[in-house]
């Protein structure tokens, strides 16, 4: 704490020190600059030192757009001077001007307008929208840019607003299909995490996730409602000014509503849904269930004796669709309050937000309230701060349903359906009847006939879970404002504080299945914070045609986390107000554990643009990670743009077809560290922890607990960056009028010195952990292309847009060969069961498929009987009739690992999506499609459903298919599986995970008019929209899974599906 | 340092070259390789980290024994995919066998955790008297663990990986241990640890009670004993340095045969003369072994969560003569009376896979508690973790029993029939049928070693695997036969008839059976091929030419 306390203390010397340097440059006027370069380059300098002693007087006036609503927030300057005002909420103005005064008004999405004041005391003016989006402000890394001068790749999201009306709860779930290159893949319905944003590709094998910079602030808290932009920095040369902490992945910049001046406003939105899961598996009754285990063991003589009803009746019923018990129509909630008003120099912003979103598994939700208070404070026209804070307290409760043992969509089909979800005294029903008259009258309860599966209703709702996470965050800004002309610096101070608390209790699971006679009360506390300190400076200025742009900044970040956490068992009484440490009966281990980092950074970039037609940047970053081991901190990111915009040139005719033309070209390198551990320069012993809590030990007499010591993994003390390096050409071209806009680019990715656990040269037999190392290399290259035409047909704006992305993802080297020139190969991805899917080998997409080929089963017994190689020998001894045939592509005799092939892998090679709408009057309507093809998925969740030698589980129905005869749909039922029809890595699994799915449809209505029939509420600008939407409507896919996008690697172990959800919205402004 | 920070806070970009120190962020929470290895308490931690490895379900608690599968004695008594019927068939590739793996693993990283302690700890000046202690243990632990590699792996043709960080200096974490050429290099470095185990460690009998569990003297003699028994098959020479080691561990160590064969399974003399080396388990604290439970039938009868894994063939019933002491206490059968929490019951099991038997050695633990009102077992001698389900009941790897019988093999292998019939008499004298051995043959030591061991870590299939290597093809028709069981007409009544119709009458050992099934088809068993395991293929990728693997199995 008093370590903090000092670099307050140090900040605000800083902050000091800068305001002396004010008061000097205070005398010297210089006029503000503008950013339109068309304006810049029509001042001369000597102009202004004419016009400075001339007399001077205020107008009024007001600024409304074509339909003659007021358009607060424009930017009004005196041309030649530094006098400047910014309309209010109703468009109304006031400001000092000379005689002969011109007043220059722009505002984002209008055209510039100048006017000649002359006599006049009072102006109305009128702007129009500016359909060429090429002079839209995007903002790139550390600084804005004008849309039509990038030279580099960077998207934006077209219509924020609109997005923001869906039911989603985070920025990843709204990314999807909006830009192509970056691919959104949820994670299925899971409340507690958010989709996985990949950008061109996956270049790491630890996993990359892209770096949120909100309003400057890496990683800072937002309110989704609040966002008002959002840009993709594709390219390295863009994502290069984030180096470190940009990752391999790519940077997503966040704008959100600042603070301005004017009356205060009020918003209320409202958004409100129901959502339901689709296409959900079935399990057999208890009936079909015992059909499908007699014709497993080849008859019903050779049934345990628990498939007797007459020895144990409880089995003759069904009682209970596990499936339908787990499900349920979700709520969700969105509810926005904000309020914004204040004085030129001083402003302020306050936004409650609260997210209510619940699974569509039982008991599994996410509640969120974020409170967010910004303001601004101009001491004078040099010295501005701001300060952003922020709240969030979340606490989510989400579900596992990856695991094969206890996954609850794994053990909705496992349980048997003569099973009860609750017993007639209320607790939780098992696999059979856990009643001791029940036991003592029929000898057993027979459980032995099913399983070891958990009834999933308890697993989603017994334990007591009390967990919430509170974030704090604040950012202070200190601008200093053109001191010299052109120059700016902001110095920004950035403090976050996560605090966690979790309290669980479970209870004894008694009943058959996975008994466990435990109770465990668990308590964990965490608590985290990060402050940095950046401090940049800027100098841009256009002197004539020369538009000249320096940037230099300095990042300093501090890091350290603590956590602790207890448990015990056996407490005699499981009430709520018991569950309390002072009544448990058995104390286990306390654990805690503690991460500290610091990073530094330094960055400097220039830009040069000459008469609007050649445009380039050159960037160069030093980051030093003080994970890394001593003598390999720091790592050098350069990056470089060109572009040309050829419709400026002279010799190319101006003509409303070809509105812009535009070539770009981008080189840069950027690093990553995230997948290496905190403190990595100092290796530490691991402790043992055995299973839950329960420490193993050999020695003494009762065996008491202890705790081992051991050294986990090989260690490499040259650990370093990983760099990835990205060459980027496009095009941009506007056409006829503007109204079509194309963006096109190719790139092409390397991502070198992965950090990676090695594996070729590191064996079991080493005794430890492989160690990290820098090695092999992976390119993704791609075309991408969008396009958007927007029209009016009478009173109709209607626009059509579309997207697509290819990525082609190759290991390119993977490390040197052995003497006898076998190249290494990777086998790490995911495993399901005893299922390893998953080969990658140089030349061939990263996690790429590799399995044996099947084709389809054997129909006939004289099949299995020609199947032989070459030398005559039988392939597949063991199979009958409906097993699965597997080709031998060795043609060795039998089917074994030297049949295995790569069958392509689970990154999409086509990304697609397509949306169009319409506004009309009051009503507006939009639908977006959204699809991927040529893409992977392994099916595991079939070894678990479909597969009889697997325990004494319940099955999914479609097994039943493998009664009606030979099925290529499921292999023959047999409780041995002596073919390995479920056992042998087959493409059984594999499946097309191609789709198309109608993502979301909204249907807009303005009350508007409505509203403003009360006269204070037209006074006000009041506004009142509603509208009704509807997500994941419809998916199109031939994949036979619950739902095709899984995530991941493409390893589906039965995953929560994503929901389809109807919702209403309110957004009130007044 | 006050100023440096500051200078970089303002100036970091001009004052790179001095924030060196700010940036070394150190970690916190366990100790680095510095300032480890100091204190008895470090070398302790150490070593609990490698007896950890012996009680997990991939070692001890249940992976080990599906190898058994192969042998004559053991059947899955529940269906299983390849990952473990590759085992039983003898048909492994290398691929598939997920369990080995995890054993494979488990192995090594106990070899790099005794080495890591040996290593560190021949570095200190003067060791205190308990790190020399400590030392010794992982000596032992290193040539345990070795061990068992290399009889599953290892051939005269081709050696497993192994190495000593004392070789090097400093040892490179990241080095590939190197592959012996022979099996019997192996052997020979196992040996030399197991005497430096043995100068440093105490008997058991010097023992409190708090350091029960940890290796001793006898546990390191005994692992001598197998050693010598495996390497036999190479050399027949070392025969000759069994019985006096056999003899130490009963003179120096006090290790004995317990009175009553059934004494030797129980609870109360899990640490009783007999005992050399086993997994320490304990109910309450889920530490130790899974293996009563694995055995244990299938949900124990809705009681308890037993998994029913392995049961006892018709073909090992058929071995004991009707008076042997050693039959009952091994294999129950219809209508043998129990006590199950408390409760008295007849046994039958209708879980399953049909065989008509179950393993008895491991059900002490079961005896005590009592029923809840829910009809479960609660006792606080087995585990309250379904998942994990432990006893008290110490799982024996070593003991003075298979002692003898080493002692007797190595007397007949010398020729020393009349020698090793009193040490095989002692055996048979206590499972109830007298002195019968003048002068035993080989086939004697097989009967007795059969009886006395099964459903034991012994390790049937591996006994069966080094006779045939040594010339008695009763070992490869053992090996290849067809297994069975027996059928009733009721299975969930203890006092059931056997079901005559559905079943075959069969001879086995010269004795007749009626409602006979065949649980097991007959396998064949290369001798040149499935004597050792398959490295996994993987691993043999992975090593780039440093493994290589054993002959007729795939190695891509």
């Amino acid at each position: 704490m008093k370590k903090t306390q000092r670099w307050y203390l140090i900040w605000g010397a800083l902050a000091i020190g800068v305001l002396p340097l004010r008061a000097e440059v205070k005398s010297t006027s210089y006029p503000q600059q503008m950013l339109s370069s068309v304006l810049m380059s029509s001042t001369s300098e000597g102009a202004q030192s004419l016009n400075a002693v001339q007399q001077q007087r205020k107008i009024v006036g007001s600024v409304k757009d074509e339909k003659g609503i007021g358009i607060p927030g424009v930017n009004i300057k005196v041309r030649g001077t530094n006098h400047n005002a910014v309309s209010d909420f109703d468009g109304n103005f006031s400001v000092t001007i000379d005689n002969n005064a011109t007043l220059v008004f722009t505002y984002v999405g209008f055209n510039n307008q100048e006017v000649v004041v002359g006599n006049k005391s009072k102006l109305d003016v009128v702007l129009k929208e500016d359909s060429k989006t090429l002079n839209e402000i995007v903002v790139i890394g550390y600084g804005k840019m004008k849309k039509g001068d990038l030279s580099a790749a960077v998207s934006t999201v077209a219509n924020v607003s609109a997005l923001q009306e869906r039911p989603v709860a985070n920025a990843a779930e709204m990314l999807q299909g909006q830009i192509p290159g970056v691919s959104v893949v949820s994670n299925g319905g899971h409340t507690g995490s958010t989709p996985t944003i990949t950008i061109r590709g996956m270049g790491s094998r630890s996993g990359e996730t892209p770096l949120y910079v909100v309003d400057g602030v890496p990683g800072a808290p937002f309110n989704f409602s609040d966002v008002t932009s959002i840009t993709v920095l594709k390219d390295a040369a863009s994502a290069a000014i984030y180096g470190a902490y940009a990752g391999s992945a790519g940077v997503i910049l966040v704008t959100t509503k600042q603070a301005s001046a004017g009356k205060p406003t009020f918003e209320y939105s409202v958004v409100s849904g129901l959502s339901t899961s689709q296409n959900l598996p079935q399990s057999l009754t208890i009936d079909e269930e015992r059909k499908v285990r007699a014709a497993a063991l080849g008859g019903e003589q050779y049934l345990p004796d628990g498939w007797d009803v007459t020895k144990n009746p409880y089995i003759g019923t069904t009682r209970t669709d596990w499936v339908d018990a787990i499900f349920r129509t979700a709520v969700y909630q969105r509810h926005n309050f904000s309020v914004s008003g204040g004085t030129d120099d001083f402003s302020n912003r306050l936004s409650l937000e609260y997210n209510d979103k619940q699974g569509t598994l039982l008991n599994t939700y996410n509640k969120e309230i974020t409170a967010r208070f910004n303001s601004q404070f101009k001491f004078n026209k040099y010295v501005r701060l701001r300060e952003d804070l922020s709240w969030q307290q979340s606490s989510p409760r989400d579900v596992n349903t990856s695991s094969a043992e206890s996954g609850v969509l794994v053990c909705a089909l496992e349980m048997p359906r003569n099973a009860e979800v609750y017993t007639a005294d209320g607790s939780f029903g098992g696999t059979a009847p856990q009643d001791a008259a029940y036991i003592a009258k029929y000898g057993s309860n027979y459980s032995d006939i099913h399983g070891d599966v958990i009834n999933p209703v308890r697993t989603l709702t017994a334990n007591f879970i009390d967990y919430n996470l509170s974030k704090v965050t604040s950012s202070t800004f200190l601008d200093i404002m053109e001191p010299i002309r052109g120059l700016n610096f902001t110095s920004r101070f950035t403090y976050k504080t996560n605090n966690s608390f979790e309290k669980d209790f479970s209870p004894r699971r008694l009943e058959p299945g996975k008994p466990l006679n435990k109770n465990t009360l668990y308590y964990g506390s965490s608590r985290s914070y990060e402050w940095n300190i950046e401090n940049t400076l800027t100098y841009d200025r256009v002197i004539n045609r020369h538009n000249i742009g320096l940037m230099a900044s300095s990042t300093t970040t501090e890091y350290k986390y603590r956590d602790f956490s207890a448990s015990a068992n056996d407490f005699q009484s499981e009430e709520e107000a018991l569950m309390y440490f002072g009544n448990a009966g058995t104390y286990l281990n306390p654990t805690d554990s503690y991460a500290f980092d610091r990073n530094l950074s330094i960055v400097g970039r220039a830009s040069y643009s000459w008469a609007d037609r050649y445009f380039m940047t050159a960037s160069m970053r030093r980051d030093y990670a003080g994970r890394l081991p001593q003598g390999h901190k720091y790592g050098d990111f350069p990056s470089a743009t060109l572009a040309w915009k050829l419709t400026s040139e002279p010799f190319m005719p101006k003509s409303d077809v070809l509105n812009l033309l535009k070539l770009r070209a981008s080189w840069g390198r950027i690093g990553n560290v995230g997948s290496i551990a905190y403190g990595y320069g100092y290796p530490t012993y691991s402790n043992y922890i055995f299973g839950s809590g329960d420490v193993g030990q050999q020695a003494g007499k009762d065996a008491p607990v202890a705790t081992g010591k051991y050294k986990a993994n090989g260690y490499n003390a040259k650990l370093t960056w990983e760099t990835s390096e990205q060459l980027d050409l496009g095009v941009d071209i506007a056409m006829f009028n503007n109204r079509l806009n194309v963006v096109a680019d190719y790139y092409k990715k390397k991502t070198m010195g992965l950090i990676r656990q090695q594996d070729a040269g590191w064996t079991s037999s080493i005794g430890l952990g492989a160690m990290y190392i820098n090695d092999g290399e992976i390119h993704n290259s791609g075309f991408e292309f969008a396009a958007t035409w927007k029209d009016k047909i009478g009173a109709v704006d209607y626009w059509v847009s579309g997207n697509f992305a290819t990525l082609k993802n190759v290991v390119y080297n993977i490390g040197a060969a052995d003497a006898t020139g076998n190249k290494p190969v990777w086998t790490d991805g995911g495993t399901f069961k005893d299922l390893n899917p998953y080969r990658t080998e140089e030349g061939q997409p990263l996690y790429s498929f590799y399995l044996v080929k099947n084709d389809g089963v054997f129909k006939t017994q004289s099949e299995i009987d020609n199947y032989k190689n070459a030398a005559g020998k039988l392939i597949q001894p063991k199979a009958q009739v409906g097993d699965l045939k597997f080709i031998d592509k060795n043609a060795n005799g039998s089917i074994d690992s030297g049949d295995k092939e790569f069958m392509g892998n689970a990154m999409p090679k086509l990304t697609y999506a397509f949306s169009t709408g319409f506004n009309w009057k009051k009503l507006s309507f939009s639908m977006m499609l959204q699809g991927v093809a040529n893409t992977k998925i392994f099916n595991a969740y079939k070894f678990l459903t479909l597969n009889e030698s697997v325990s004494n589980f319940n099955r999914s129905r479609e097994i039943l298919k493998a009664l009606d005869g030979p099925n290529n749909a499921v292999p023959r039922i047999s409780s041995s599986d002596p073919n390995g029809n479920f056992s042998t890595v087959s493409d059984y699994y594999l499946e097309n995970g191609s789709y198309l799915r109608i993502k979301n449809v909204t249907v807009g209505y303005s009350l508007t008019s409505l509203l403003q029939k009360w006269n204070y509420l037209a006074s006000r600008n009041s506004s009142l929209d509603l509208t009704f939407s509807v997500d994941n409507l419809a998916t199109i896919t031939s994949y036979s899974g619950i739902d095709p996008e899984v995530g991941g690697v493409g390893l589906d172990g039965g995953q929560y599906p994503i929901a389809r959800t109807f919702s209403l919205g309110l957004k009130l402004k007044f | 340092m006050k100023f440096k920070t500051i200078s970089i806070l303002l100036l970091s970009s001009l004052t790179l070259a001095s924030c060196n120190d700010w940036m070394d962020v150190k970690s916190e929470g366990t100790a680095t390789e510095a300032s480890f290895w100091k204190s008895d308490k470090d070398f302790s931690d150490a070593l609990v980290a490698v007896y950890s490895n012996m009680e997990l379900e991939e070692t001890w608690g249940r992976n080990l024994f599906w190898e058994q599968g192969a042998s004559d004695d053991v059947f899955f008594s529940r269906a299983r995919g390849n990952a473990q019927m590759n085992l039983a068939n003898l048909e492994m590739d290398g691929s598939t066998e997920g369990s080995i793996k995890d054993i494979y693993t488990y192995m090594y990283q106990m070899m790099a955790r005794s080495n890591n302690i040996i290593y560190n700890g021949l570095k200190l000046q003067s060791p205190s008297t308990a790190i020399s202690h400590h030392i010794g243990e992982a000596y032992f632990l290193r040539a345990f663990s070795h061990f068992m590699i290399a009889y599953r792996y290892g051939r005269a043709d081709n050696g497993v990986p192994f190495v000593r960080y004392e070789d090097y200096n400093p040892y490179d974490d990241s080095t590939i241990p190197p592959q012996r050429a022979t099996v019997m290099e192996n052997y020979d470095l196992i040996i030399k640890d197991l005497d430096k185990a043995i100068e440093r460690l105490p008997w058991f009998n010097e023992y409190t009670a708090d350091d029960y569990g940890r290796a001793t003297k006898d546990a390191a003699i005994a692992l001598k004993v197998k050693t010598y028994a495996y390497w036999a098959q190479h050399d027949k020479s070392k025969w000759a340095q069994i019985p006096a080691l056999v003899d130490l561990l009963e003179t120096g160590g006090g290790r004995g045969l317990l009175d009553n064969f059934a004494d030797v399974f129980t609870v109360a003399n899990e640490w009783g003369k007999e005992s050399i080396w086993s997994v320490n388990s304990t109910g309450a604290t889920m530490a130790g072994s899974i293996f009563p439970g694995i055995c244990l039938d299938n949900k124990g009868w809705g009681r308890y969560n037993g998994w029913g894994n392995f049961k006892p063939t018709l073909e090992l019933w058929a071995e004991y003569d009707q008076k042997d002491l050693r039959r009952p206490v091994t294999i129950m059968q219809y209508g043998d009376e129990f006590t199950f929490f408390g409760e008295k019951r007849k046994f039958y099991s209708s879980t399953d896979l049909e065989c008509g038997f179950m393993f008895n050695k491991y059900m002490d633990p079961y005896k005590y508690g009592s029923v809840n009102e829910k009809g479960a077992g609660v006792s606080s001698y087995v585990s309250s973790n379904g998942d994990r389900p432990t006893t008290d009941l110490n799982v024996p790897i070593l003991r003075f029993g298979e002692m003898l019988l080493f002692k007797a093999e190595a007397l007949i292998e010398q020729g020393k029939g009349g020698e090793a019939a009193p040490v095989l008499n002692r055996i048979s004298k206590r499972a109830g049928m007298g002195e019968p051995y003048t002068n035993p043959t080989i086939y004697d030591l097989m009967h007795e070693r059969r009886c006395e061991l099964a459903g034991e870590y012994t390790d049937r299939v591996m006994d069966l695997k080094r006779w045939a290597a040594e010339g008695y093809t009763i070992a490869k028709t053992r090996l290849e036969s067809s297994k069975h069981g027996l059928k009733y007409l009721n299975r969930s009544d203890p006092a059931s008839a056997l079901d005559t119709t559905n079943s075959v009458e069969m001879t086995i050992n010269g004795k007749t059976y009626k409602g006979v099934i065949q649980i097991m088809a007959a396998k064949t068993y290369d001798a040149t091929k499935s004597c050792v395991l398959p490295y996994a293929v993987n691993e043999v990728i992975k090593a780039k030419g440093a493994l290589k693997q054993n002959n007729g199995y795939p190695s891509k």
